[in-house]
């Protein structure tokens, strides 16, 4: 997208004001607070419904509806309308956006479908270069610079996305470690009812099958809860509400008792010592141990916490230092973990022997005891509830009845009703129980399998995506690397021939070194000069610009960019511009007039796509001059009888002018301390000095025997005589009378001529074909041709010797 | 009236190109479902604060 024409009523700084730079590149000049920025502005709000300068740190009370109008301009006022050129639509498109509905893209229906992607690209902010963003590029800290380059490239989202991922793959791996407890603890049951020390299928298949062979059944081949009581019979029809004695007996055998109580003691006083002894620790070694492990994952060369730069290497010595000093805290945290799982396997395996017991004491109606067993219970669940959760502080289970005596009553009571139990009731009691304890077994197996499948899904999910994305950002980060070095090496292959950088993902942010001189690799602000580090800005954004705009925005705006750069480099800066983006519309602006001649003179705009703003008022905003304008607003000035006007407007036009004449074709002008040069200055030695060079390239056609070329130098010679006379040029410096001063005491008719002559004047200095200025090029300090851009024009300097 | 072509659509942002190649290494992984990649397909990230939910589900093998 290029824009053709621009109008801005009521924004910002602006009143109205209406720029047509033809889909070409367009320089804005002007001091500070002339409204330059307001352009770039009026810019930024028309294709993106919003004003980025108005936002981000520092601007928490500016409000685009309030701040954005012109001084009292009511928001319906205030708009920003522009003809577009779009690839693939063959006419100019007409958009408009007015601050009363900002959201809103005015334009024909048509084309809001081919205006939507260059908006979205333009929400990502990749037209604009201001002078700040340079420094955020070059000169900030990898996680500033990183930020900077990640909105850029909008790749501040595929970090979110990271994050997000590896969320859920943590919440997954949760429920997974989770449904793993619940299968050990239901492998447990199973282990006591079938009284071995570990889960073995086998074994417990052997366990089923004798005891379906007591019952007469057939041998199971494989391990299942539905299978296990599988053409065999209760032998007794009341076993239901029947106690065994057997298995009783071995439940209270389980109790919590004396043993149980001293083991639980010493795993509960080893948890609580090191629970306090990091809990009462000030330095607080638990967050600092996180802390430094997060860290060392965020080692760039700036400190992931308060941005204090660092080498990368050092960093990451200086964290595994402390990392090693946090070493007893970590092993102190992997006990506690291994303390909390004891824990945990002890009271979950009370818990199931007072569930059984607590069951037949019921069954028995003996209410004290079982009191005293929910009162247990109730202990326990405490526990475990504490350490699932996490919150365990390493309590002690508070005192409680002795259940050894309780035991002893039940079963006591039991014996009176019960008595003892046929070998078929014990084992079809036995497997009544492991037929409970397996269908527990079987529900946790399937949600441990459940779990693994989503955990693996999160995992393959997350690993491709972080390969996916290392792989992809190191091609963008190569490629832009290359392009920022080739670009660079542009500019500065005089000084820096074998200039190369890094530019490569680093943690959450972007590693940015460069060579120096052969020196090694050093960030950008190290040892690079001011302007040096601004070339690298530029040449970055560039390179960056380019890769994502992709030709969908052409228009590449550098609001003053160029600060630090020198003479020579803003030159190759201008054959930058002008060579490698030829595809590109650039929008310049600058308060720099150097700057502004030598963008004019190099050819990057041409006369007609410049203007100055100049005298900011404050109901009026700025006043514009237009190079290209200056003829036709002469002419309007005339034809209102309006001498004076025209006289300053010729005479402000022409001291720009012939002063740019002058810087490109080496004349020799008096110096002046206070840099205000007058046309008297300018024009006599730009006279001087276009005479000067005709004759070499004469003497030069001479003796390279070449008449024709002579001829044709003569004829334009000639030519140019011819009007210098007219406007009398050459005397100004020296006769008061015609200088220019005295033009706004003339009267219509004599002005006229003089305005006449001076349109011819600027002429000779320009080539006919592309308009643009002649220079003289140089080699080294040798005068070698007077030239234009487009090469129409080519005086020799150099004589046959 | 001008023609228009082509240009209907963004180019692809850097995080669109990262979930295109992550879903081609999925699709390579013949331990990861189809299923679940076409369900995953259709999820906006980075998303809101619900799309871990339904990432979560989606990788838990159920309807979002």
């Amino acid at each position: 997208m290029r824009i053709q024409e621009l109008e801005i009523c009521n924004f910002r700084g602006i009143k109205e004001l209406k720029l047509e730079p033809k889909g070409k590149n367009f320089l804005i000049s002007g001091p500070n607070g002339s409204g330059k920025s307001a352009i770039v502005d009026a810019v930024d709000f028309l294709l993106t419904g919003d004003v980025s300068r108005m936002k981000g740190p520092g601007t928490k009370d500016i409000k685009l509806k309030e701040h954005a109008p012109h001084i009292k301009a009511d928001a319906k006022d205030c708009w920003v309308k522009a003809k577009v050129e779009i690839p693939e639509v063959s006419e100019p498109v007409e958009i408009k956006r007015v601050m009363a509905n900002p959201r809103k893209l005015v334009c024909d229906d048509e084309y809001l479908s081919v205006l939507e992607p260059i908006q979205e690209l333009a929400s990502r902010g990749q037209h604009v270069l201001t002078r700040r963003e340079i420094l955020n590029y070059v000169t900030s800290d990898a996680g500033t610079r990183a930020k900077q380059i990640q909105n850029l490239l909008k790749i501040n989202e595929v970090d979110a996305t990271r994050q997000k991922l590896v969320k859920v793959r943590n919440n997954l791996k949760n429920k997974f470690q989770n449904a793993e407890g619940n299968l050990k603890t239901s492998q447990s049951h199973v282990n006591s009812t079938v009284g071995i020390d570990s889960f073995n299928e086998e074994v417990v298949l052997n366990f089923v099958n004798e005891n379906r062979e007591i019952l007469g059944g057939e041998a199971l081949t494989v391990l299942d809860s539905a299978q296990l009581k599988k053409d065999i019979q209760s032998p007794d029809i009341h076993s239901d509400n029947s106690i065994n004695l057997e298995l009783l007996e071995k439940d209270l055998e389980k109790l919590p008792d004396a043993d149980f109580m001293e083991e639980f003691g010493l795993l509960q006083s080893e948890f609580k010592d090191l629970h306090n002894k990091i809990r009462s620790d000030e330095t607080q070694p638990q967050d600092r141990l996180l802390l430094t492990e997060l860290g060392l994952k965020l080692t760039g060369d700036v400190c992931p916490l308060c941005d204090t730069p660092w080498d990368p290497d050092e960093l990451e010595s200086h964290l595994s230092q402390k990392l090693d000093n946090l070493t007893e805290t970590k092993k102190d945290l992997e006990r506690i973990e291994k303390l909390s799982g004891e824990i945990s396997h002890q009271v979950k395996d009370k818990l199931t022997s007072i569930g059984e017991v607590l069951k037949a004491s019921r069954t028995l109606g003996l209410d004290t005891e079982s009191f005293h067993l929910m009162v247990w219970e109730e202990n326990l669940l405490g526990i475990d509830k504490s350490v699932e959760s996490g919150d365990y502080g390493g309590e002690g289970l508070p005192k409680a009845r002795d259940l050894a005596e309780i035991g002893n009553r039940i079963f006591t009571v039991a014996k009176e009703h019960y008595g003892a139990t046929s070998p078929e009731q014990t084992a079809w009691d036995k497997l009544s129980r492991l037929e409970e304890n397996l269908k527990y077994y079987e529900e946790n197996l399937i949600k441990r399998e459940e779990a693994e499948y989503a955990l693996s899904n999160a995992e393959a999910f997350l690993n491709s995506f972080i390969e996916s994305r290392d792989q992809i950002l190191d091609a963008l980060y190569t490629e832009i690397k290359d392009r920022f070095v080739e670009l660079y090496r542009q500019l500065h292959g005089s000084d820096e021939e074998d200039f190369d950088a890094l530019l490569t993902s680093s943690g959450a942010g972007v590693d940015f070194k460069v060579n120096f001189h052969g020196q090694g690799n050093h960030p950008p602000h190290a040892l690079h000069s001011e302007g040096h580090q601004d070339s690298m800005g530029i040449c970055l954004y560039l390179a960056l610009a380019e890769r994502l705009t992709q030709g969908y925005i052409d228009l590449i705006v550098l609001d003053d960019v160029m600060m630090s750069v020198d003479a020579p480099h803003r030159r190759q800066i201008c054959h930058l511009l002008a060579d490698f983006f030829k595809g590109k519309q650039f929008f310049i602006t600058t308060h720099d007039q150097t700057w502004a001649r030598q963008l004019r003179q190099e050819g990057v705009v041409s006369a007609k796509g410049m203007v100055e703003l100049f005298d900011w008022q404050i109901d009026s905003g700025p006043r514009v001059n237009s190079q290209a304008d200056i003829w036709d607003a002469i002419e309007e000035d005339l034809r209102r009888n309006n001498v004076p006007a025209a006289a300053h407007k010729l005479r402000r036009g022409s001291e720009e002018y012939f002063r740019t004449v002058c810087n490109s074709l080496g004349a020799k002008v008096k110096f002046k301390d206070n840099g205000e040069y007058t046309l008297g200055d300018l024009l006599p030695e730009a006279i001087n000095r276009y005479k000067t060079l005709i004759n070499m390239a004469k003497d030069s056609a001479n003796s390279w025997n070449k008449p024709e070329e002579v001829h044709r130098l003569v004829a334009i010679e000639r030519s140019s005589k011819e009007i210098f006379n007219r406007t009398n040029a050459e005397n100004w410096a020296v006769n008061a009378n015609v200088h220019y001063n005295k033009w706004v005491d003339f009267n219509l008719n004599d002005f006229k001529p003089v305005v006449s002559a001076f349109s011819d004047l600027y002429s000779v200095f320009a080539c006919e074909e592309c308009g643009n200025m002649l220079h003289l090029s140089l080699n080294g300090n040798h005068e070698e041709a007077v030239r234009c851009k487009c090469g129409s024009v080519n005086w020799n300097l150099n004589k046959n010797h | 009236m001008g023609e228009k072509e082509k240009l209907d659509k963004a180019p692809q942002s850097i995080l669109d190109i990262i979930l295109h190649e992550t879903f081609l290494k999925l699709d390579d992984n013949e331990n990861f479902e189809t299923e679940l990649l076409s369900k995953l397909k259709k999820v906006k990230l980075p998303g809101n604060t619900s799309t871990e939910q339904k990432l979560t589900s989606i990788l838990q093998g159920e309807s979002p």
